[in-house]
């Protein structure tokens, strides 16, 4: 909802009304299946330790200390060491040839170390607990090593664009895009790199999507994005240890890449 | 273009700032008396209310809200014996009433307290108590004052007077008496059972029935019903229920393990004779069952109670460990739901205690608590159950 406001308010600035039909004012342009070629701007990205990512809130890791159990959070991390994107950007209505509105889809892959932690750094083991486990007062368990490596992104972005790269015949040098959409994580793609782990324990860690924003500042060939989680929450708590209040953001994105358009 | 140029920014930077959420995880005292052999469960449906008593202690369950009470400091827990103890609560104080032979335990989120009763009750009557709470918390009993027996009656039964008592609980007087007029014969004492509806009105549940409106210490104003009928062979009837059709309902004895009831008894409020409905007749009851050993709650007119599998490792069916057996008194319909076993507990010889809260089922065991989703059929335990709930704060 917040994203189709953004949009309105956008076309709204750039004087395109979007209840204008086609063939009434020539100067708009409808995405037309029949000339796929140039309504789609292809893209290839890729960002070097510029990308990390926490899921929202999984799970509590509990410690408890004088019979008072203290949960902290238990989230899905991934911080992407290098990580390439192939991005299609679908221009489902151009306005003249000074502005655009694209459905973006990036996919991204990425060499990464995907981990599953509480607030306080520890490695949360999902691995479930047993009665004998419980009756030996313990409430939570550790891994000793990361849950796996790699992980795959999809997003899909509704964006305004404007000057270069808005539209095919655009021609000037520097441009804006930004966008507002979801995106999806998944990951590890390689689970038990490091240690043996039940698979089936990590199912409900190892996806979750969350929604973002994103501005690019184009220049020629060239893009730079950056890509944010739009709703974090910031969950307080107190910890076992040191009985002091921490704060955990959690539902993050954060991802700085260049990009470079390929063909036209 | 140049208005873009300030206001996207400015719109990224509004768009991050203002949507981030807040959540708070709250540091909880953990209910570890709950793993050790559980002795009473006791829940209180309509009032989202819950009592575990076991050998560490007692915890009390307000919605979501705990509090425990630790039995290495509050000692007088250890001296309960559950399996004969009464729990009452009432919503208007959340307080929870423990009574247990002459002994008194008010429990709360802040109360605590513990009274011995020493009073001397009218010797011939002294075991016909029955207790009950009144709209705004407070614990009473009724009892029997004075035997009187008429010589010229040429009758060899006695009359005895009801009086109603409401607790004070002080060093001094334990009780504060309401001597009445109302009587029973004593060819039908027994417990004057009794329930406090609504309207502050007392319905006795005996034989003659009795709907007192007020008392103060000038006696009691009272409308006697007489009762007949199927219902006439009994002399009073436990946990009287007042439904809101205006049917009295009722129990021939307190049911228990050894002693499962087989029926409930029903009538008007001011109609006579009582009907008793047989479970047998409705139910469609499974092969290997001990039979109704405790009513769970009311709905109006529809009554719960557990039925217990009887089971052992040896030779019976393991994929049962007990039932739920609901009856509608209005309509003689009656149903019985099964309770599956699962890794945690196979079969019914370590269960306790039972009671119902919504749809979960409290079962009480002599290695824990456990809890039984009616909705999936899955047993989990309840200290495991509590640490996922924490999530969704």
């Amino acid at each position: 909802m917040r994203a189709v406001l953004v949009i309105l308010f956008l076309l709204g600035l750039s004087g395109v009304s979007s209840g204008q039909e086609a063939d009434d004012d020539p100067s708009l342009y409808f995405f037309n299946p029949s000339e796929l070629r140039s309504s789609i701007r292809h893209e290839m990205g890729m960002s070097v330790g510029t990308h990390w990512t926490k899921s929202p809130m999984r799970d509590v890791y509990t410690s408890v200390v004088d019979g008072v159990a203290y949960p902290e959070p238990v989230f899905s991390r991934a911080i992407g060491i290098i990580s390439a994107t192939y991005e299609p950007r679908l221009r489902l209505i151009e306005y003249k040839s000074d502005a655009s509105i694209s459905l973006d889809i990036p996919l991204t892959l990425s060499f990464s170390l995907v981990d599953v932690l509480s607030g306080s750094r520890y490695k949360y083991s999902a691995e479930p607990l047993t009665e004998q486990e419980l009756a030996s007062n313990i409430f939570s368990k550790e891994r000793d090593g990361i849950v796996g490596i790699c992980h795959v992104e999809a997003g899909a972005l509704l964006s305004v664009n404007l000057g270069q790269g808005a539209t095919i015949e655009n021609t000037k040098t520097v441009g804006w895009t930004l966008s507002a959409g979801y995106n999806f994580v998944r990951g590890p793609l390689l689970m038990n790199f490091f240690e043996d782990y039940d698979k089936a324990d990590y199912k409900s860690y190892l996806g979750w999507g969350t929604p973002v924003a994103r501005v690019g500042i184009h220049a020629d060939k060239i893009v730079v994005y950056y890509m944010l989680g739009i709703t974090p929450t910031r969950v307080n708590y107190q910890t076992g240890s040191t009985f002091d209040v921490q704060t955990e953001l959690t539902n993050t994105y954060n991802r700085l890449s260049l990009s470079f358009r390929i063909g036209r | 273009m140049n208005r873009l140029k300030v206001i996207l920014p400015l719109l990224v930077v509004l768009l991050m700032v203002g949507c981030i959420r807040e959540t708070t995880l709250t540091p909880y005292e953990l209910p570890d008396l709950v793993k050790s052999y559980i002795r009473k469960v006791e829940c209180f449906d309509n009032e989202n209310a819950l009592l575990v008593a076991s050998d560490e202690g007692v915890m009390l369950l307000y919605g979501e809200e705990q509090v425990l009470y630790d039995a290495n400091i509050y000692d007088e827990l250890f001296k309960v014996e559950w399996s004969e103890a009464e729990v009452l609560y009432s919503q208007s104080n959340e307080i929870f009433w423990i009574i247990y032979d002459s002994t008194f335990i008010q429990m709360g989120k802040n109360t605590y307290d513990v009274h011995y009763d020493n009073t001397q009750f009218f010797a011939a009557t002294q075991s016909y108590f029955a207790y009950a709470l009144s709209n705004e918390g407070n614990l009473m009993r009724l009892g029997y004052w004075k035997e009187f027996w008429d010589q010229n009656s040429g009758s060899f039964y006695s009359d005895y007077y009801i009086g109603i008592y409401e607790y004070l609980g002080n060093n001094n007087n334990t009780w504060r008496e309401y001597q009445t007029d109302i009587t029973v014969n004593s060819k039908f004492l027994a417990n004057p059972n009794f329930t406090v509806v609504a309207n502050g009105d007392i319905i006795l549940h005996t034989n003659p029935g009795y709907i007192i409106t007020a008392y103060d210490d000038q006696g009691a104003t009272a409308d006697s019903v007489s009762r007949s009928g199927q219902g006439f062979k009994f002399r009073t009837a436990t946990r009287p229920h007042l439904a809101a059709s205006g049917n009295l309902y009722g129990m021939l004895y307190q049911p228990a393990l050894l002693t499962p009831v087989t029926s409930m008894l029903s009538v008007g409020l001011t109609e006579d004779p009582v009907v008793e409905h047989v479970f047998e007749e409705n139910c469609p009851f499974p092969m290997e069952h001990q039979g109704a050993v405790k009513l769970l709650d009311w709905k109006g007119d529809v009554v719960r109670f557990y039925v217990r599998q009887y089971t052992n490792s040896l030779s019976s069916n393991t994929d049962v460990i007990g039932h739920i057996l609901e009856y509608d008194l209005l309509n003689d319909a009656c149903s019985i739901t099964s309770l599956s076993s699962g890794e945690l507990l196979k079969w019914s010889e370590s269960i306790v205690d039972v009671d119902i809260l919504g749809a979960i089922v409290y079962i009480g065991t002599r290695d824990g608590l456990l809890i039984y989703d009616l909705e999936t059929d899955e047993i989990d335990s309840y200290l495991l159950n509590l640490l996922e709930l924490k999530l969704d704060q």
